[in-house]
This record gives C-alpha cells, sequence and structure tokens, in this order.
C-alpha cells in the first residue's frame, strides 16, 4: 500500500508572502563594498567634474566673444580678436591626411600579420607594432622634421606639379622653376599628417588584427575548400566578418589623431587662415594652438582656450562613441575589447 | 600565506616605499644657504645674454629658470604669479580703451629695471650661383613694404636702388616673423608704425605697435627668435629675411641688413652703434610713475649722428616688489635674495660680456638707477642682504669716470665707412658686421667668442683703415679700441671660461656631498638591503614555481 | 592439409649493450626518407618575382631621371612600384590564371606596405640612436644636470639626470596615484555593479578620448592659476593620472573579467568573503592583464610632452623636490632643446630621446615578460 503524501498542514500565520532574504555581509565585505564604491564614485565625480568645468568655460567665452568665436579665423590676443574657425580645419585637415595614409597602411598591415605574415614573425611583428603606438610622439616629430622633411618636400613638389589644378594640393608658388622654393613646401598639413599617421597606424592596425584573428576558422576553411587563394579568403571571409572592427579602429585612431599636439607643435610654422592646400606651409591646430599661447591668454582669454579644447573633446568623444557602437553592432565587435 | 613569492613582493613594496619617502624627504640640491631657486619668463629677444647671466651665477649657488616664451607671455606669467621675475621690452600697458583688453600685473607690485640694450637685426639669406650676399642694405622704408608684403622680390626696383644701383637676381622675398607676442615684434613695429604709418597702418588694420605680427599671405611665422633664426639659416629658406635681436645672428656668423638712418649712412646694430642711438632715448625719470625707467623710443629712430642703428632699445626686467608673507608669500626672503643677487649681477659684472655677443652695455646712469630697483627688494623684506654694491667693481665698459650720463662706448663709436653712404658703395661683399673678411658659412663658421674677439679688434682696423679724422684722433681711436678689445677678450675669457671650464666640483656631486650625503647613502643602503635579502627570497620563489598548475583560462 | 609457410625469421632483438663484435647480423636501418617539400612559392616564382623588381627598377630608373623630371626619392619609389605591378601581373599571367596573379599582386603590396611601416619605424629607432650616440657615450650625460651650461656648451658638460629622475618621479608618483584608484574602478565595475557602473563606465571611456593637453591646461587653469600651487612635478603628476585613470580602468576591467566565474565561485563555496576572494584569488588571476594595463598607462604617461610644457618649467637643475620647483623630464628636456636650434642641444635632445626609448622598450619586454608567464595571449 502507497502512503500518500500530503503536504503538511500550513502553519498558523497569515499566510503572508515568502519571507525575503537579505545574505548579511560580512563585516569585511561592507567596508571593502564601500570602498570600492568609493573608489568608483570619487573618479566619477573628478572625471566628470573635469568635464563639466570643461564645458563650465563655454559660458564666459560665449559671453565675451559670441558665437563669432566659431567664424574668426584670426588669433591677435593683443587686440582680443580670438576665433577658432581657422584652427578647428587645420586640425581636422592633419587629421584626415593622417588617415587617408594610416588606413590602407594599417589595413594591409593588419591583413599582412593575421594571413600572409609566416608563423614565426607573427609573434614578433604584434610586438613591433605594439612597440610602434607607445613610442612617444615628441620622437616621431623629431623624425618628421629631421628626417622626413627634406624628402617628403619633394613629394610636395612633384604632387603640386602634376596634380596643382586640384585645389588642395595647389602652392602658391611655381613648382617648375629652375630653384624651386623649398620653404613653401615645408611646414605643412601634409608633413604634420605623415607624422600623426606614424602614430594613427598601430592603434587602427592593433584593433583591426585582433578581430581579423577571431574571423570564424570554419569559414576560412570553407573558403579554401572551394578553392580560394589567401586573397579569396580576405576578401570573402575576413575583411566582410571585420567590417565593423575595420571602420571603429580607424575611428579610434582617428580621434587619436586629432587630439596629437607635440609633433605638430614641432612640425607647422602657425598660420591663421582658412584654406585647403594641405602642401603649403603654415596652419594651426587647437592643441598647437594651446600649447602656444596658454602662457601669454588673459582669464577671457584662457576660457577661449578652454573651450577649443572641450570642441576638440566633443569632436573627438563623438568619433569615439561611433566607433563604439559601430564596433559594438558589428558581427565581429561582440568580444573586442577597443 | 607567507609563501616566498609574498615575502619577496612584500620586501620589494616596503623598499620602494622606504625609497620615495626617502628622495622626498631629502632637501633640495642646492636649496642650502639663503638662495632659492627663481622662475622667470619673457623675452626671446634678450635670452642670449640672460643665458649667459644664469650660466654664470649657476656656480655661485643661485638657480635661475628661464623661459624665453616672449614678452607678452613673461608678463603674463609674471601677473598670475606662476614665475618669479620676468624680463619685457614694453611695460605694462595697462587696459586698452579701444579692444578692453587689460595688460596688468593683476595687483601684483613690481618695478622694472634695464638689464641691457641691443639692435633689432635683420638677417636674410639670398644665395645664387653658389654664392651668399652677404652686404645687403636696405632703408626702412623698404623694409616697412617687404615685411607688409607691398615688396616680393628681391630683384624690385626699390631694393636696387638702396644698393646703388646693383641689382639681385629674381628669388621671391619670404618674411619669417614671430608667432608669439614678440618684444622684437614690438620693437620692429613701433618703428614701421612711427615713421611709415602709410605704409604699416593699412596692412595691420590700423593698430599701430603690436606684440604679435599679423602674418598675412606668404609670410611664415615662427615660435621664437631662435626657430625665427634657424629658418632663415637653414638649407632651404632661400629668400628669406626675418627680425631678430643682433646676438642671434651673430652668434651663427649670418649676414644681417645695414639699415639706413636718418644721417643717410647704412649701419650696423654693434655694440657702439646701439649705444650712439640710445643715447637719444627718452627715459622715464619719476620715481613714483610706475614706468620709471621705461624708454621712449621716438627720437631714437631719427637720431642724426651717422653711426645710429635705428632700431636699437632697451629690454627690462620686472621684479617682484611686495612684501613677504603678504601678499607675495610664495617670494620667501631666499627667493628675493636670489632675485637680487642675480639682477645685481646681470647689471654689473654681466655687463661686459654682452657686448661681444651682440648687445650693448648699459650706461652708468641706468646701472645706478637699477640698483636703486633693487634697493626696493631690501624695502619690501628687510632680510634681503645687499651689502657689497660698488658700482666701481662692474668693469663696465661704457663708464667715463666722473661722466654719469656719459656712454664711453659711443664715445669712441667709429664713423661708418664711406662706401656706406647712400648712393655710394655698396661696401665690399664679404665683409661682415664687424669689419672682418669671412669665411662663408658653407665652410664652417668660426666660433662667437672668437669672431667678436677678432671682431673688435677688426672694427679697430676698419677705423684706422677708413674712419679717422686724423692720425692722431684715430690713433687715440685705436688705442682706445684696443683697450676695449682687451676687455672685450677678457670679457670673451670670462665667457669662455664659464661656458668651457668643467665645473671643479660637478654641479650634482656638489649638491649631494654638501648637504644631501643622507639622500645618497640611504638610496644605496636600501637597494644593498633589498638584494641582500631579497635575492634569496627570489630564487626560492623560483624554484618553488618550477611544478606549476596552470590555471585554464 | 598445406602448411604456412614459416614466415622468415626475425632476427632477435639487437641487445642494446655494447658492440660485442658484431658478428650477429643486423637489420639495415631503415632508409630514412624525409617528406617532400612542396613549397606555395616554388623557385620559378621566386625567380619571376625578382626578375619583376628588377627590370621595372631598371626600366623606371631610365624613364624617370631621363624623360619625366625626377623629383626625390618618394616620386621614384612611386613610380618603381607601379611599373612592377604591371610587368609581375605579366609575368604571373603567362603562367597562372588570372586569381593567381590577383594573390601575387595583392601580397607583393601587402609585403610592400608592412615593409615600408616597418622601415619607418626602423628608421625612427635609428635615427634617433644614431643622432643621439654623440651625446651617450659620455658618462656625464647621466650623471650632470644642465645647471650651469649653455645649449652652446660642448657634450662633455652637462647631462640629462635632472630628465631622467623628473621623468621617473612624476610618473612613479602618477602611477602610485593612478594604479589603485584605475584598479579600484575596474574592480567596482567587474564585482559590484550597480546602477551608477553603466554611468562610471560611460564616463570613464568617454574620458580615454581626452587629450593630454587639455589635461594639461585644466591643471593649469585650475590648480596654478586660480589655486595658486607652483608649476611642479606634483602638478605634472595630477595631470597624468588625470589621462592615466581611464586606461588602466578600462583594461583593468576587461583583465578582471576575463577571470573564470568557476574561480569566484569556488572561493565562494570555501566561504571566503567577497573581499578575500577579490583579494586572494580574482586580483592575483588577473595579474598578467592588470600589470599589462598598467604598463600601457605608463607607456602613455610617460611620453607625454604637452603635459610638462603646461604646468612645468623646464628647469635645468637637478631636484628631487615634486613640490614647489619646476621639474624637467625627458620629453620636455628633448622639446625645450630642440626649440634651441643649436646643433649641440640638438645631439642633447636626440640623446634623451634614445633613453626615453630604451625606456619605453624595457616596458614593453616587462609585458611581454609578464604576459609569457602566465600563458595569456594578447
Amino acid at each position: 500500500m502507497t502512503t500518500v503524501l500530503t503536504p503538511p498542514a500550513p502553519v498558523s500565520g497569515s499566510g503572508k508572502a515568502p519571507r525575503q532574504l537579505r545574505p548579511s555581509r560580512e563585516p569585511s565585505d561592507r567596508i571593502f563594498h564601500g570602498t570600492v564604491t568609493g573608489i568608483g564614485l570619487f573618479v566619477l565625480v573628478i572625471i566628470a567634474s573635469i568635464g563639466i568645468f570643461l564645458g563650465y568655460q563655454s559660458i564666459p567665452t560665449f559671453r565675451h566673444y559670441g558665437l563669432g568665436f566659431f567664424t574668426q579665423t584670426q588669433w591677435l590676443p593683443e587686440l582680443d580678436k580670438i576665433g577658432i574657425a581657422a584652427v578647428l580645419i587645420g586640425t581636422v585637415e592633419v587629421a584626415l591626411v593622417a588617415m587617408v595614409v594610416a588606413f590602407p597602411l594599417a589595413l594591409m598591415l593588419a591583413l599582412f600579420i593575421t594571413d600572409y605574415a609566416p608563423k614565426v614573425v607573427k609573434g614578433w611583428l604584434i610586438s613591433v607594432v605594439d612597440l610602434m603606438a607607445a613610442v612617444p610622439s615628441i620622437i616621431y616629430g623629431l623624425w618628421a622634421v629631421f628626417l622626413l622633411q627634406p624628402h617628403a618636400i619633394k613629394l610636395s613638389r612633384w604632387l603640386s606639379q602634376h596634380l596643382g589644378w586640384i585645389p588642395i594640393f595647389h602652392v602658391n608658388t611655381d613648382p617648375n622653376a629652375a630653384v624651386w622654393q623649398q620653404s613653401r613646401y615645408t611646414s605643412s598639413v601634409f608633413i604634420a599628417g605623415l607624422a600623426v599617421s606614424m602614430m594613427a597606424i598601430p592603434l587602427a592596425c592593433a584593433v583591426m588584427r585582433a578581430v581579423f584573428d577571431q574571423a570564424p576558422l570554419g569559414e576560412r576553411e570553407a573558403a579554401m575548400a572551394l578553392g580560394g587563394t589567401r586573397l579569396g579568403v580576405a576578401r570573402t571571409v575576413v575583411l566582410p566578418f571585420a567590417k565593423g572592427s575595420i571602420i571603429g579602429g580607424t575611428m579610434l585612431a582617428l580621434g587619436r589623431a586629432l587630439g596629437e599636439t607635440a609633433a605638430v607643435l614641432i612640425i607647422i610654422s602657425p598660420a591663421y587662415e582658412i584654406k585647403a592646400r594641405i602642401l603649403e606651409a603654415g596652419t594651426q591646430t587647437t592643441s598647437a594652438l594651446i600649447a602656444a599661447n596658454f602662457g601669454n591668454a588673459t582669464k577671457s582669454q584662457l576660457s577661449a582656450l578652454l573651450t577649443a579644447g572641450f570642441v576638440l573633446f566633443l569632436i573627438t568623444l563623438i568619433v569615439n562613441s561611433v566607433a563604439a557602437v559601430v564596433i559594438r553592432r558589428s558581427r565581429s565587435g561582440a568580444g573586442t575589447e577597443i | 600565506m607567507r609563501t616566498p613569492r609574498r615575502r619577496f613582493f612584500g620586501a620589494l613594496g616596503a623598499a620602494v616605499v622606504a625609497l620615495l619617502v626617502l628622495v622626498a624627504a631629502a632637501p633640495d640640491a642646492g636649496a642650502a644657504d639663503s638662495h632659492s631657486l627663481i622662475q622667470g619668463s619673457g623675452s626671446s629677444w634678450a635670452e642670449n645674454a640672460v643665458n649667459q647671466w644664469v650660466a654664470d651665477v649657476a656656480s655661485e649657488g643661485i638657480q635661475v629658470v628661464y623661459t624665453p616664451d616672449g614678452d607678452a607671455q613673461g608678463r603674463q606669467d609674471f601677473a598670475n604669479r606662476t614665475s618669479d621675475f620676468s624680463v619685457t621690452a614694453d611695460g605694462y600697458q595697462g587696459r586698452d580703451p579701444v579692444t578692453g583688453v587689460s595688460d596688468t600685473s593683476n595687483g601684483r607690485a613690481y618695478s622694472y629695471l634695464p638689464i641691457a640694450a641691443g639692435g633689432t637685426a635683420f638677417p636674410y639669406q639670398i644665395k645664387f650661383d653658389g654664392q651668399q650676399v652677404e652686404n645687403l642694405r636696405l632703408s626702412g622704408e623698404t623694409l616697412a613694404k617687404i615685411f607688409t608684403n607691398q615688396i616680393t622680390n628681391w630683384n624690385d626696383p626699390e631694393i636696387t636702388a638702396d644698393n646703388n644701383g646693383h641689382a639681385l637676381p629674381s628669388i621671391p622675398i619670404v618674411p619669417v616673423v614671430q608667432s608669439e607676442g614678440s618684444g622684437a615684434t614690438n620693437q620692429l613695429t613701433s618703428y614701421f608704425a612711427q615713421e611709415f604709418p602709410s605704409i604699416w597702418k593699412p596692412f595691420s588694420g590700423g593698430v599701430g605697435n603690436t606684440e604679435y605680427f599679423p602674418r598675412q599671405g606668404d609670410q611664415i611665422a615662427q615660435n621664437g627668435s631662435n626657430a625665427a633664426m634657424n629658418y632663415v639659416s637653414s638649407s632651404s629658406a632661400n629668400g628669406s629675411i626675418t627680425y631678430v635681436e643682433y646676438s642671434f645672428a651673430l652668434s651663427v656668423n649670418y649676414p644681417v641688413v645695414k639699415v639706413l638712418n636718418s644721417a643717410g649712412f647704412y649701419t650696423l646694430p654693434t655694440q657702439f652703434n646701439v649705444a650712439v642711438a640710445l643715447e637719444d632715448a627718452q627715459i622715464n625719470t619719476d620715481p613714483n610713475s610706475p614706468d620709471y625707467l621705461l624708454q621712449n623710443l621716438t627720437d631714437v629712430y631719427t637720431d642724426p649722428d651717422p653711426r645710429t642703428y635705428p632700431l636699437s632699445s632697451y629690454v627690462y626686467m620686472i621684479e617682484p616688489t611686495g612684501t613677504y608673507p603678504n601678499p607675495e608669500s610664495k617670494i620667501t626672503t631666499a627667493k628675493r635674495q636670489s632675485i637680487a643677487d642675480f639682477e645685481y649681477y646681470s647689471i654689473c659684472q654681466g655687463q661686459k660680456e654682452i657686448g661681444p655677443i651682440g648687445y650693448s652695455p648699459l650706461p652708468v646712469n641706468l646701472v645706478e638707477a637699477g640698483f636703486g630697483q633693487i634697493q626696493r627688494l631690501q624695502q619690501a623684506d628687510p632680510g634681503v642682504d645687499l651689502t657689497q654694491r660698488n658700482i666701481l667693481t662692474c668693469d663696465n665698459p661704457t663708464f667715463v669716470p666722473g661722466q654719469p650720463n656719459a656712454n664711453y662706448l659711443a664715445q669712441i663709436a667709429p664713423q661708418p665707412p664711406a662706401c656706406d653712404r647712400t648712393g655710394t658703395g655698396p661696401c665690399a661683399a664679404g665683409v661682415t658686421p664687424n669689419g672682418v673678411v669671412v669665411v662663408t658659412p658653407d665652410a664652417g663658421a668660426p666660433g662667437s667668442s672668437s669672431s667678436a674677439a677678432t671682431g673688435s679688434a677688426g672694427s679697430a682696423a676698419a677705423a684706422t683703415a677708413v674712419g679717422g679724422s686724423s692720425p692722431a684722433a684715430s690713433a687715440r681711436i685705436a688705442a682706445a679700441l684696443a683697450a676695449q678689445s682687451t676687455s672685450a677678450a677678457k670679457a670673451n675669457a670670462v665667457a669662455a671660461a664659464a661656458a668651457a671650464a668643467p665645473h671643479p666640483v660637478p654641479a650634482t656631486l656638489a649638491a649631494f656631498s654638501t648637504s644631501s650625503s643622507f639622500a645618497v647613502a640611504a638610496p644605496i643602503v636600501v637597494v644593498l638591503l633589498l638584494l641582500i635579502f631579497g635575492l634569496p627570497l627570489f630564487f626560492r620563489y623560483r624554484r618553488s614555481r618550477r611544478p606549476s598548475i596552470e590555471v585554464d583560462p | 592439409m598445406a602448411t604456412i609457410q614459416s614466415l622468415p625469421t626475425r632476427p632477435a632483438e639487437a641487445d642494446l649493450g655494447p658492440d660485442d663484435g658484431g658478428d650477429r647480423p643486423v637489420a639495415p636501418k631503415p632508409k630514412v626518407r624525409k617528406p617532400r617539400r612542396t613549397p606555395n612559392f616554388t623557385a620559378e616564382d621566386w625567380i619571376s618575382l625578382i626578375g619583376s623588381v628588377l627590370s621595372s627598377l631598371a626600366f623606371v630608373t631610365i624613364v624617370y631621371e631621363h624623360i619625366l623630371d625626377g623629383s626625390g626619392t618618394i616620386g621614384f619609389g612611386l613610380c618603381w612600384y607601379a611599373a612592377f605591378l604591371v610587368v609581375y601581373a605579366a609575368v604571373v599571367s603567362v603562367v597562372h590564371p588570372r586569381p593567381i596573379v590577383l594573390e601575387r599582386l595583392v601580397a607583393s603590396t601587402l609585403y610592400l606596405a608592412a615593409a615600408l611601416v616597418l622601415f619607418a619605424l626602423g628608421s625612427t629607432v635609428f635615427y634617433i640612436f644614431a643622432q643621439g650616440w654623440r651625446a651617450l657615450v659620455h658618462v656625464n650625460f647621466f650623471t650632470h644636470d644642465m645647471s650651469g651650461v649653455s645649449p652652446t656648451a660642448p657634450l662633455n658638460q652637462g647631462g640629462i639626470l635632472h630628465a631622467i629622475v623628473g621623468t621617473v618621479e612624476e610618473v612613479g608618483i602618477a602611477v602610485a596615484i593612478s594604479v589603485p584608484l584605475g584598479i579600484g574602478t575596474a574592480v567596482y565595475l567587474t564585482e559590484v555593479g550597480g546602477r551608477a557602473s553603466s554611468l562610471v563606465r560611460t564616463v570613464v571611456e568617454a574620458m580615454t578620448a581626452l587629450p593630454e593637453i587639455l589635461a594639461g591646461l585644466f591643471v593649469y587653469v585650475l590648480l596654478i592659476v586660480e589655486f595658486g600651487f607652483s608649476k611642479s612635478g606634483m602638478a605634472v603628476s595630477v595631470a597624468m593620472t588625470i589621462t592615466m585613470i581611464p586606461i588602466i580602468a578600462r583594461a583593468g576591467e576587461v583583465a578582471l573579467r576575463v577571470v573564470p566565474s568557476g574561480l569566484r565561485e569556488a572561493s565562494t563555496a570555501l566561504g571566503a568573503t567577497h573581499w578575500k576572494t577579490v583579494w586572494g584569488v580574482v586580483l592575483p588571476s588577473a595579474r598578467a592583464g592588470l600589470a599589462t594595463a598598467t604598463i600601457l598607462a605608463v607607456a602613455r604617461g610617460i611620453g607625454e610632452t604637452a603635459i610638462p610644457l603646461i604646468v612645468s618649467g623646464a628647469s635645468s637643475f637637478l631636484t628631487f623636490n615634486p613640490l614647489n620647483v619646476p621639474m624637467n623630464s625627458l620629453p620636455l628636456f628633448i622639446y625645450t632643446a630642440y626649440t634651441t636650434h643649436e646643433p649641440l642641444a640638438i645631439t642633447r635632445a636626440f640623446g634623451a630621446a634614445s633613453v626615453l626609448m630604451v625606456m619605453v622598450l624595457l616596458l614593453f619586454v616587462a609585458i611581454r615578460i609578464l604576459v609569457r608567464q602566465k600563458g595569456v595571449r594578447r
């Protein structure tokens, strides 16, 4: 005979909801949680207040200079005629030149490391690229001024000779003269862009390479089984897989290029005018502007410099955020740490 | 768990912390006795003179850090209380009624004292057919038109006219200007605004003198006098011309323009010509005025003496004269002592060194006025020790005994050669500023000190060769110049000795041995302890790690 | 019944002892055949590659110099590359089908791109050392500072001891402040979490985008101008921590997240409190990743030039005091020496740059050692 299990009689009570169980924290855990939360919030407060301080500086700037701050090209502190129109354009130009040079090189280098390099050198190449990212920017600046510039101005002259009908390659001098005016090609957006690209390449390459490595092996092998060459595998499997990260990595590098200071400071000669002629001497970027003028700035001009920096920061922030979103949404991006 | 590894890292961490504490507690190198490190910033025009003095006083234990980032920045740093002194050619302008920009010291009490005189020179590079032009002469009007982009090629007829019909080939002019708030720019634009307003004002948009050159068109901007001089002397800058203090061109033996003065002669900014020109400078002599001792150069531009160099000027130091501790809490007595001693050296013994390097020493009356300004530091803080300040020990070449307002250099300044007059010449190519035939820069320039020394002797030769009015006068001038050149040579020897002789005790080791032996010994002891106790632990830790259990990631 | 023919007798196993005269017959050693190599790139391919390179070089040399006006090495290189592509494509297409031709062209381009980037980096490193060795051979370069030495003084006077000490001290203080804060933030984000954590994460990620010059300008405006602090090494360290904390926090968070949760659960199951788990299990397991994060941040901090330029003066005196006196550092020394434009000062600048490069190299060797010890692949 089977016994029937009957549920026990309900405990005499009011039939309330189940009792909430709170884990009782050890005192050490309470202290630990409190400390760590405190540290996190402290860092949050510090960092956020920096951002707020920078943003807050725009109030006295606009009160003093008005919206003309964005349309004025000159920077004449003595006359209090200052504006960041030319400076922002210069920043964007230098960053774009850097990316135009860095993007194909980084992409090709990443593809080379993952697919084409012999296995023995792959690890070494990865370390070399990371080392390239760690080299201080002043060193690239010295390299660009002393080693690169004498050769690059010949390239600038060649470009302005044969492609000078395109406005950005035009230079206001005669490139065909027997004794051509070398000084007009030095200290240009082009040279600064080349130096900055040296810093952008490893950043973009690291992101792209990490993702190329994660391309699913099964798809790679399937492409090879169907008779694909390495190029075919790259074209059909790796690059589509990593599309998002390629864009994301490039935009990260762009963010770095926008904020570059030291190399640009020693390469360019300051010229506050809006011009698209990237091969010609004279330009100015936001960070170089700040570095050159922070000392002689009055209180309101300091606010103006901070606002200019804040605008730069916002642009970099937007670029980085878009990069993060693009990467996260892409097929490859789920596990990527940028 | 006190594993060997933990013990090793614990020892390492403790050693690092101990090291940090010890070095943080160690007294500053050289902070001993009554001096303290002082920071100054400002004019790059005066940079070479100030750096010379900084190097000289370092051996006496006075530590000075000077940053030549421009007059405007120097005054602003002083107003922000981030520097202890500043060097500037122009004083605080106050509040500009038109633009509303205020250039004040933000309530910080200050005084000016003149520290040096010099001329704003125009080095240039014009090369063709493998040769470099070295005897270019230009009038002020031509220079104004060059720097306002009205003359754009070296073969312009006005340049040819200045050079008595000798035309240059067609080479585009590249004017190089200074991008920071610069005293040299202020000198240049004051000269242009005063003498050639119809050329300058339309270019600058109605602005008179300014420290920020309104760069336009093909002009190249460089940050500071060093960068401008370097640009002009670089191999790719043919056709460029800039404006810097004479010492920058002299130190690299680069040719500078001979500028036309009101008497119709083209002159160079030697210490003699500058001294002559500055006899016409009007100095504010009201001790109660905030602009006491500042200069008005209007008459200097039009001085009728044939030896004048028009763009001559003084440069000043701004010293803090507020009291301690309120309101100058950061300027301690030790700092004030350093400032006072540095200033005393600069305007006294330092003066005889700056002539040969391209500046001009101060006349006696300004040195005495400067002593009075140094006195204000003691008035602000009685702890400052100003004993042993005797003007007779200065050995300043401008002193004429019994005549405090005279400038000996101006008295013995040689007359310009006849070929430097308008309508004649130009003087022979290959003649350097100092009258010595130069080695072309490509063949290697002689050192600045030697060229300056030969320069003084050379100018003696030049004076006797061309300028002397009578044999007796020229003999007297030659004797004076010989005496001058020996004192200049002495100055060179002093400068060379200061620059080239090794310190008897290297600065750092001296600092270690005098006051910070503890700071030297302690880290060494800590490192030794670390090695003695750490190495066995380290090896034991490595041995214990041999059979390691790898954690699968 | 047929008998199976007996198998040929096998000689007994050869004695592994010493040779006893060799009177027992030993089976001949089987002939070891090495596997045949089937290279992807045959000798014929090598020949066509090298031939294309040389022929395009010859072609461009003639055409570039004499027909077009040659404008420098870079233009020559570009034309050589274009000619090489054409010639190589033609050569390869004789033997191989089109996909292989494309593959070869792209492969050669990739090799060139990698070589170009490596050459650029190599030329940088080599040039720095080549220009700076003249300063590096003097012992006084490492044991003296620049007090009393003018920029034009010869290389046997003066040195960069003050810059080296300044860099080490500034970075050391910055690390001492930012590592606890950064790792604490990382622990907060991974271990404690909560509603505020996503906000903290967003803000920290946003601040990695902050240009270093803004950090410097912030410290300058707030601490130096407003509050009256002196230009000092401490101000540089504070600005450096602002740039370093987000890097350590983000990379540290990733490193902590990679620690398998099984470890955490095992520790909790054994009765450890959360604190003990984190301190005893999670952090040690993530040691390599955290160290890598720290070293990445340090590598960034060491090379920052704009910050010392703004908040510290370029002192020429050796000092250990981070508080009231300006402190020089290697990047700032390089920058100020360069701006004097004196040849000897520039040599010193290159020497300092070499020292800086060696420091960065050592940091990276440290990363490699740390990573390899734990077997974690980056």
